[in-house]
């Protein structure tokens, strides 16, 4: 019988001795060496080290906790799910050391409505992010790194902050829900607005600028407290819906003497109705961020248990636009966790006008990059796991509204570091599309993508990798 | 220097505020009138315009005002004077919902009563208002003053920052986190000095001054090492 | 996320074309589609229909499936239905029956066709009309500057969780309750909690709009016994998320709006007549000299504006 091995067989040697089949290591008593779930280790799949320490946190500050940079949760699919099918027989590629590939970008002329559409030169611009989540020089490294490439940054909540007027060539200016620092002359010197109902990092939540960096300077900007916690509201306080939202952008039309297109940013979350209603309610531009978007600061669980992966959501805002009849009048920006030009190009391919980028751009500055070792330990952190934004002890000089801090942030490096990630991006997008066949990089699509994952698939309706459908119920 | 007159009726806005915008070059005074309540009349006026409004207004009116003096004859709707930065705007009836929302300088003055949620997100700047202030009104103020002579709605104050809300009449109920004070006399003066070129001084008037109570100011302590366990 | 309006006139009259003006002021807050709920002079027996069938090239055995069932219900159409078509696929009926032995009974079995065609309004004199477009375009199509009556509903939608079709167009049927309408400004936030329940209960949707919950929950409200008042105020409570309501029913026009006042509603009443919208500036259509406007603006207000003249008028 195969259970009663001892009858069976008899080694032609003599039996080992049980101390040598335990290693002979001094293991704890009853408790074989070297087995898996040790005692230290634990085996619980609801218990993790994790959990326990989230339960440990909670318990002892009585709150939930707060950070910045982006969602921890390994649950989101990543754009390397996704893969390109380039040109092979059916299709002829570009030669992509050579031959040109447009990438010039035109933002809010869809409806033909205002003076001055965006024209940019690449289809990657700098995310919102304010000055008071990012130092001063960070934000006028970002303009001038942007100025080079041909592209635009965006003020964030906040106001406008003169270095950045002053690097950026093409602004972005936010009007968010708490409205600080708004006013009819700073409206008048953007080169687009942006209205904010919610974020990808927090959708459903305002802003939140712990009281480290409230400034004397943000202060007065703000008009805040020095030192309190700007928590921001989320509701707009002059409008209540996107009925009332068409009647605000009229307004913010007239103020700019329909010159510049206006943005509505939202955080994804129901974007198949979401972005139908802002394309309706009169935007020129709807920015979608997904849940993968950063921040400078968060209630932890918001950051990882909020909003729709990117790559869901640009599909769902395209198949929007295209049903309400607003694709070509209203143009789509997608952002959220987007790394490189690889992922840039395929949010183009689905379905996206332009791409937002954030978090990289903070890492193209220095973020995370590993230097000053000692005020990263002080953190309790190291270079590359620094998630530590909103204690403003950024050691780096970015995310920090500390003189002395901020003084780490070098703006001429900086600038160039930007420039050189936008327009290596750029490469990485050109080379995509050619390889795909394509002269313009906004002729990527859906079907120039194949997924390598049932999940992505089923996230986005790319066609399976091989069996060329999508991933079907 | 002769009055202009713009006559509203229902013409697109855009065009009204172009002449308006025009009107405003000239240094004359503008009347504007049919305005059949109509929305986003008189946006972003340059300062030293005076502008008066025949009848009822829409949504945003004398938004983003930088200077100008307007006067609404009857009601307004939402948001009037919304962003302004400087100027004075006067309604001579009701006040709709946000009234002076996010303001930022000048004065609001409000002869009947106020909606909800006046002067909310207010950054500074005045809003005086006749009759009573509606729901939630004050909220999230920075700074300023809202006075009311008349009562306050639900919620009055509700999570104020350093702004400031003075009732003289009946509060229905108080918002979140916020604290009434005994206003001192050199404070009432102040709000006087306010009421004064309006006429409105009455000194037997029993302030209640409601200020944030600053509970909701700091998320967690602002001692460095606490930042580390996060 | 709409515009919405109420009128009550002093004696039967064009309430139509007031609630055509009403809406085409209110067009910027959604014009995704536009209906109207009228209630015209109230007969004294037998009910009329408004209605809508999917597929017109399905017309007639549609109709001939409706009135067997009709028939199956002790009812007969008493006039020959009236039908409106356009390039559409939809198209909408008008209809007056005889009296079934049990209207909720009856509805209930209309309502297994309802892939095919739905009743949309049925009462002594509501009718509810309602299509894709713009205040003009729906009224053009179906006549509604026509209608006379006594009190009526009008409403603009800018679809916000379901889909930009005919039948998911405001004012929505109380069904089963005749001569109940409703129009909503706002979204409900436990809307799938109350349908679900309700649906238990022997309710029919046949939406996903969230509005058309605000009709059935009232009425079912009602059903169990409490009056007007106490169903608008209980919704307060019992129903989350943003809205200004309005229900209409053969004596008057009910309203509720929610605890946080996030939706407006503008108010007139002049010389025994009243006129309702979401802005002011529609209200001015009606009456647009200055006169003495009362806005809703609170938190968790209710308030029931009765039809004085109407058994006199009709």
């Amino acid at each position: 019988m195969a259970d009663d091995l001892n009858d069976t067989y008899q080694y032609p040697f003599e039996m080992a001795d049980e101390a040598d089949i335990k290693f002979r290591d001094g293991a704890i008593p009853g408790r074989p060496a070297g087995v898996p779930s040790s005692y230290e280790e634990g085996g619980s799949t609801r218990w993790t080290p994790d959990a326990i320490a989230e339960v440990h946190a909670l318990a002892q500050l009585g709150r939930y906790q707060v950070r910045g940079y982006n969602t921890f949760n390994k649950r989101m699919p990543t754009f390397d799910d996704l893969t390109f099918v380039p040109a092979t027989m059916t299709r002829l590629p570009l030669e992509g050391y050579r031959e040109g590939c447009d990438t010039t970008t035109v933002l809010g002329a869809g409806r033909g409505l205002v003076e001055k559409p965006l024209e940019l030169k690449i289809p990657i611009y700098i995310a919102s992010m304010s000055f008071g989540a990012l130092s001063a020089p960070a934000k006028a490294a970002l303009g001038y790194g942007a100025s080079k490439a041909g592209t635009m940054t965006c003020t964030g909540e906040g106001g406008m902050l003169e270095e950045e007027r002053e690097a950026s060539q093409t602004l972005l200016y936010q009007m968010s829900p708490a409205r600080y620092r708004i006013d009819l002359d700073h409206l008048r010197r953007a080169d687009a607005l942006e209205l904010v109902v919610g974020q990808g990092a927090k959708p459903g939540t305002g802003g939140l600028l712990l009281g480290m960096k409230v400034s004397e300077r943000i202060s007065r900007m703000r008009t805040l407290p020095v030192g309190v916690d700007q928590r921001s509201t989320i509701r707009h306080p002059d409008f209540l819906g996107a009925d009332d939202l068409a009647v605000k952008l009229e307004e913010l039309r007239i103020a700019t003497n329909y010159q510049v297109p206006i943005f509505v940013k939202m955080g994804a979350t129901r974007p198949r109705y979401d972005v139908a209603i802002a394309a309706k309610a009169g935007a020129d531009v709807v920015v979608v961020d997904g849940a993968e978007g950063g921040t400078g600061a968060s209630p932890e669980l918001l950051l990882n248990h909020t909003g729709i992966p990117t790559m869901s959501a640009i599909r769902a805002a395209r198949e929007s636009l295209d049903e309400c009849g607003m694709t070509g009048k209203v143009s789509l920006v997608a952002a959220g966790g987007i790394r490189s030009g690889v992922d840039a190009a395929k949010c183009l391919a689905l379905g996206a006008d332009a791409v937002m980028i954030g978090n990289g751009a903070m890492i193209a500055l220095g973020c995370n990059s590993p230097r000053y070792l000692d005020d990263y330990r002080k953190l309790g952190t190291a270079p590359g796991a620094c998630h530590h934004c909103h204690t403003g002890l950024c050691p780096v000089g970015i995310a920090t509204q500390d003189p002395e801090l901020e003084k780490r942030m070098h703006v001429a490096a900086g600038a160039e570091r930007i420039a050189r990630y936008l327009a290596a991006m750029t490469m990485e997008i050109t080379a995509l599309a050619k390889a795909c066949g394509k002269s313009s990089v906004h002729n990527l699509e859906v079907e120039d993508l194949r997924a390598m994952s049932f999940e992505a698939s089923a996230f986005t309706g790319v066609k399976m990798a091989g069996i060329d459908r999508p991933f079907e119920w | 220097m002769s009055e202009i007159v713009i006559d509203v009726g229902k013409r697109p806005i855009r065009e009204i505020n172009e002449e308006i915008q025009a009107a405003c070059k000239t240094g004359s005074p503008i009347r504007v009138v049919n305005t059949l309540s109509r929305h986003n009349l008189g946006i972003g006026l340059p300062p030293g315009v005076r502008i008066h409004f025949e009848g009822s207004v829409g949504y945003y009116c004398g938004g983003l005002n930088t200077g100008a003096t307007v006067s609404i004859e009857r009601n307004c709707g939402w948001a009037v004077a919304e962003g302004m930065s400087a100027g004075h705007v006067t309604v001579g009836g009701y006040a709709g919902m946000s009234c002076g929302a996010a303001m930022t300088g000048g004065l609001i003055h409000v002869k009947g009563d106020s909606g909800p949620r006046c002067g909310v997100a207010m950054k500074a700047g005045n809003i005086v208002v006749e009759g009573k202030i509606g729901y939630q009104s004050g909220f999230m103020a920075h700074q300023g003053k809202i006075i009311a002579l008349g009562g306050a709605g639900h919620s009055c104050a509700d999570a104020l920052w350093a702004g400031e809300v003075w009732v003289a009449g009946e509060i229905d109920s108080l918002g979140v986190d916020v604290n009434v004070v005994e206003p001192t006399a050199e404070e009432v003066a102040e709000v006087d000095a306010i009421l004064e070129p309006l006429g409105l001084v009455d000194s037997s008037r029993n302030w209640r001054k409601m200020i944030s109570g600053q509970r909701l100011w700091y998320f967690q302590s602002r001692d460095a090492g606490a930042w580390l366990m996060i | 996320m709409c515009g919405i309006a109420g009128r009550i006139l002093t004696a039967p009259g064009r309430v139509g074309a007031d609630l055509v003006d009403l809406m085409d002021a209110q067009e910027h807050r959604g014009a995704d589609s536009t209906g109207f709920a009228i209630y015209g002079i109230p007969r004294d027996e037998g009910f009329v229909l408004r209605g809508m069938g999917f597929d017109k090239a399905r017309l007639s055995p549609d109709m001939e499936d409706f009135r067997l069932i009709l028939r199956e219900h002790g009812s007969d159409l008493l006039e020959e239905p009236t039908f409106v078509t356009s390039d559409a696929r939809h198209y909408s009926f008008r209809a007056v029956i005889s009296e079934p032995n049990d209207l909720a009974r009856w509805i209930r079995d209309a309502d297994a066709i309802t892939d095919r065609l739905e009743v949309q309004s049925c009462g002594r004199s509501l009718e509810i009309i309602k299509d894709t477009g713009s205040s003009a375009e729906v009224a053009d199509k179906h006549g509604v500057r026509d209608m006379i009556g006594t009190h009526g509903l009008g409403h603009a939608r800018l679809a916000t969780e379901s889909s930009v079709l005919p039948n998911a167009s405001h004012p929505f049927w109380a069904r089963p309750f005749p001569d109940t309408a409703i129009v909503h400004n706002g979204q409900i936030t436990n809307y799938y909690t109350w349908r679900d329940r309700l649906h238990r209960l022997g309710y029919r949707f046949l939406t996903q709009n969230d509005s058309e919950l605000i009709a059935v929950w009232v009425s079912h409200e009602m059903s169990e016994g409490l009056t007007l008042e106490q169903a608008l105020k209980k919704s307060i409570k019992d129903i989350d998320g943003v809205f200004t309501y309005m229900i209409a029913r053969e004596d008057g026009i009910g309203f509720a709006k929610d605890r946080y006042a996030m939706k407006p509603l503008v108010v007139v009443w002049q010389d025994g007549a009243f006129a309702a919208a979401t802005e002011e500036q529609a209200v001015r259509r009606i009456y647009p000299g200055e006169s003495e406007v009362i806005n809703y603006d609170g938190p968790s207000i209710t308030e029931i504006w009765g039809v004085g003249n109407r058994s006199m008028a009709a």
